[in-house]
């Protein structure tokens, strides 16, 4: 339930200190920890929201399956007899236990140990063990597994828990230009590999979207990636951080609270062999951008699209300070396997939760979490930085401010 | 296969070793560590959910060979390992020794594993099977494949995997 609290209607606006002439944007330690803010954020954002909940090429076949928790609910992804991909409640109908309890597999049905109610791979109940005890009101075509409003987006699965929210397309805005910038670039498709990484954090959902997008902690957060792996190890040249701004292009705010920032590849690809095909199909301008850009995309509340590891990744808040991790590589499907090679190197020695980024960016969280709760009642982040320059750069923090205007705007509401 | 005899004293070279080989790693000697491996060595830990599929292929935790072994103990002696500086505490019992294979110089062997952990007030402990393929080298071995087969579905009880496993 969602009351207002102690909080009150405008407290979530009173939680910023937003003074764009002064150049100034902060924010209280209290929006990474008070519970109540939790709590609204759940309601407000998580139940209303369309999140990514899978790939269709996780569930290529009729039976293929998938159990995952999304928004805090286990749901059960399935693509139907039918060939239809549906998402469910991973709950029975009689008492409400889970009905499915394996990661993914292929199945025609799903029982439910309790008392053994079974359902088709459509969610349609089909089995009650003596069913001739209930009465004429138990109409078994209304005792189907609850469905998820469930989109797909050139094979991303969105789900959304809510009837009123606006289309998936609509919800996307923006967003919409850059995923297609994105995907257009693998002429035969792209799948998921398998071997996802599952971890978390102690730290508040939200510092994960911020970090994912945060360039100015490259060099001292990542200083041991930057020149020790990434010289040594894949024999490329760490940017300057004096020059590396040459020619980005600002962060766009891409409509309700998607954000997107472009820079430069430094250690992406080579996909030189494709310029001339891309520039015939898309022109030079576009080939131009996807050939020689990187993008890292937040859609809001929680999706990260990170194009130079050309990884998926969720952050799904457990508590105020828990959260779990999960991401998933998303590769051509006709792919050099030398190239193949170099992506998942890429991917793992920096996003991977043993590789040589990530935990860092992990510890950095955690101890911003653990002062959050703690600091003086008037304490502030910063989040100011190129607040006043006309072309705001990817080292700048106008992404974060993005995102913090709508969360500011969901919850204040 | 070698008599029992035989077979019980390449058991018990091969628990030596991997006893040396813990403490190096327990004690941050590193250096020492990573010369206990051949020039063409692998050094992984798959995926949770599957061990068998191929690193070029799928996800690992870490697909290193001896260049990314070598940079990764760079990393973690130098002091921008954040993850680890301060340094985790950590002591592992290697238990179940078995010699799977033999074959000329080479012994393939397995044997449980469960790392402890400790750092910044927070236990966390890893637990599984590590296969090795070791290669007799003078009176000892040096290691050509070494794989950490953890016994979990997720990562999501330790948060993240920051130590040598």
């Amino acid at each position: 339930m969602d009351t207002g609290g102690p909080l009150g209607p405008n407290s979530a606006q009173a939680l910023f200190h937003d003074d764009p002439q002064a150049g100034i944007f902060r924010f209280s330690p209290k929006v990474y920890s008070d519970p109540e803010l939790f709590q609204r954020e759940m309601r407000r954002i998580f139940d209303r929201s369309w999140l990514y909940a899978g790939h269709e090429s996780e569930v290529p076949k009729a039976g293929d399956f998938l159990t995952r928790r999304v928004g805090g609910r286990p749901l059960l992804i399935v693509r139907g007899n039918d060939n239809r991909i549906r998402v469910f409640h991973n709950s029975c109908r009689h008492r409400g236990a889970m009905v499915c309890r394996h990661p993914s597999g292929n199945a025609k049905n799903f029982q439910c140990f309790y008392h053994y109610w079974s359902y088709d791979n459509q969610g349609r109940l089909i089995g009650v063990p003596g069913k001739e005890a209930y009465g004429p009101g138990f109409k078994t075509e209304e005792m189907g597994l609850y469905e998820v409003r469930l989109q797909n987006y050139r094979g991303w699965l969105f789900a959304c828990f809510s009837r009123e929210t606006e289309s998936l397309e609509d919800y996307l805005a923006g967003a919409r230009d850059y995923l297609d910038m994105i995907l257009d670039q693998d002429e035969d498709g792209n799948a998921i590999l398998p071997g996802t990484h599952e971890y978390s954090m102690h730290a508040n959902w939200k510092l994960l979207m911020e970090n994912t997008v945060d360039i100015y902690h490259l060099n001292s957060t990542h200083s041991r990636f930057m020149y020790d792996y990434l010289p040594n190890v894949l024999g490329l040249t760490p940017p300057d951080p004096r020059t590396a701004n040459a020619g980005a292009v600002s962060p766009k705010d891409l409509g309700n609270g998607h954000v997107v920032i472009e820079y430069r590849k430094f250690s992406g690809i080579a996909d030189e062999a494709k310029r001339k095909t891309w520039e015939a199909r898309l022109g030079k301008e576009r080939a131009t951008r996807m050939l020689d850009y990187t993008r890292t995309l937040v859609l809001f509340p929680n999706t990260l699209y990170i194009e130079q590891r050309r990884v998926i990744r969720t952050c799904f808040p457990l508590a105020p300070d828990h959260a779990e991790i999960t991401a998933w590589p998303l590769m051509p499907v006709v792919d050099d396997p030398a190239v193949r090679k170099q992506r998942l190197d890429i991917y793992l020695s920096f996003l991977g939760p043993a590789g040589h980024a990530t935990p860092d960016d992990v510890e950095v969280m955690e101890l911003i979490q653990k002062n959050c709760a703690t600091l003086p009642e008037d304490a502030f982040i910063e989040c100011s930085r190129g607040l006043l320059r006309e072309h705001p750069q990817p080292s700048d923090e106008l992404q974060m401010r993005i995102f913090w205007r709508r969360w500011r705007d969901l919850i204040a509401a | 296969m070698p008599s029992a005899s035989v077979m019980s004293e390449l058991r018990a070279e091969v628990e030596t070793f991997l006893y040396e080989e813990a403490e190096l790693l327990d004690s941050w000697r590193l250096n020492e560590w990573v010369e206990l491996f051949t020039e063409d060595a692998i050094s992984h830990v798959p995926a949770l959910d599957d061990p068998n599929r191929d690193p070029a292929q799928s996800v690992f935790l870490v697909a290193d060979d001896l260049v990314r072994i070598r940079s990764r103990v760079r990393q973690l002696l130098g002091d921008t390992a954040w993850a680890e500086n301060p340094r985790s505490q950590t002591r592992r019992l290697i238990t179940n020794v078995r010699i799977t294979a033999t074959d000329g110089d080479i012994v393939r062997a397995t044997a449980n594993f469960l790392v402890h952990r400790c750092r910044m007030e927070r236990i966390s402990t890893f637990a599984g099977q590590y296969q090795y393929k070791l290669v007799r080298h003078g009176a000892s071995f040096k290691i050509a494949e070494r794989r950490a087969i953890l016994a979990q579905d997720t990562l999501r009880p330790q948060g993240i995997m920051s130590i040598i496993v």
